[in-house]
């Protein structure tokens, strides 16, 4: 509710409210850009020019859709045009996802219970492809729904379910890599 | 996604949980001033806008209008011009007068506002 007063202030040229949005988004905004473009200074460009994107097409937004996933689909296209020249993120894994094995479970579990999971999960978002750790960033972090990812990315909903499925796979398989690579040199 | 999607789904959030990046204390401050940025340029582009195309037309037409009265006018009272022409010549002049001083007074007000606009744009630069 605040957002949509915020945003018709903004409209009437209010500044102190557009700083209140850009408060609110600029930590996800970032997240998101960061998980594409793999890089700390690109990501906060990305940034930048998607909120002033944002605020040249403020004025068209009719509330049809949630606010935030209007402007993460800004954010998204934003990124995917300052990362246009490299192809990781275009080329998404063909491979076919299977359930999650017992061991990679087990794996995730104990690193729940680590003090350095952030950190921990951090590298291993930043060893996946950068198209998996952004769809998984969205469902999971963000809690956009399936159709949310198909309004943001341009998916169609089978394909963003297929491929939320092979990046949580993806994700536990790195994330037991990672967990055996640590405990092979004690063994 | 299978059946253990729900528990698999809990897990997979629970690890994400916290894992937002944070970006640079600048970040906030270099957006901002590039809105403000986008913000004036907007307002200069505003200022050198022409009226629209809808307002040209629109003025055109009342021109039209008037002239065509006018004329129509003209043609159907042949007689009746003839005689009012030596009073029409002599408010002829007075007629000018306000014209001219309501033109003059309509392109000040314009030029005035106009003036106040970009002063009010400087004092933001």
């Amino acid at each position: 509710m605040d957002e949509q007063r915020w945003i018709e202030q903004i409209r009437a040229g209010d500044m102190q409210s557009f700083s209140l949005l850009v408060a609110k988004y600029e930590k996800m905004a970032y997240t998101l850009a960061f998980r594409i473009m793999e890089n700390r200074e690109e990501a906060e460009e990305v940034v930048q020019d998607a909120f002033v994107k944002m605020y040249r097409a403020l004025p068209g937004f009719q509330f049809g859709s949630k606010f935030s996933t209007w402007f993460y689909r800004i954010i998204y296209h934003t990124a995917l045009s300052a990362h246009k020249s490299r192809r990781s993120f275009v080329r998404f894994e063909e491979a076919g996802a299977t359930a999650l094995t017992d061991d990679e479970t087990d794996s995730a579990l104990s690193l729940l219970e680590r003090e350095d999971r952030k950190e921990m999960i951090a590298r291993v978002l930043e060893k996946m492809p950068a198209d998996n750790a952004t769809l998984l960033t969205l469902y999971y972090l963000e809690e956009c729904s399936v159709e949310d990812i198909h309004q943001i990315t341009g998916l169609s909903l089978p394909n963003v379910k297929t491929k939320l499925f092979r990046a949580r796979k993806q994700f536990y398989e790195t994330i037991q890599r990672m967990m055996q690579k640590e405990t092979t040199p004690i063994l | 996604m299978n059946a253990e999607d729900p528990k698999i789904d809990k897990l997979t959030r629970e690890l994400l949980q916290g894992t937002a990046e944070q970006p640079s204390s600048l970040l906030m401050g270099r957006i901002l001033s590039a809105v403000m940025k986008e913000k004036k340029l907007n307002q200069k582009i505003t200022m050198q806008k022409l009226p629209s195309l809808n307002g040209l037309a629109g003025i055109l037409l009342v021109y039209l209008v008037l002239a065509l009265g006018a004329i129509y006018f003209l043609f159907m009272n042949p007689a009746e011009i003839e005689l009012l022409s030596p009073e029409l010549m002599q408010a002829f002049p007075i007629f000018l007068t306000f014209a001219a001083g309501i033109s003059f007074f309509f392109l000040f007000g314009q030029l005035d506002k106009w003036l106040q606009k970009r002063m009010k744009s400087k004092e933001h630069d």
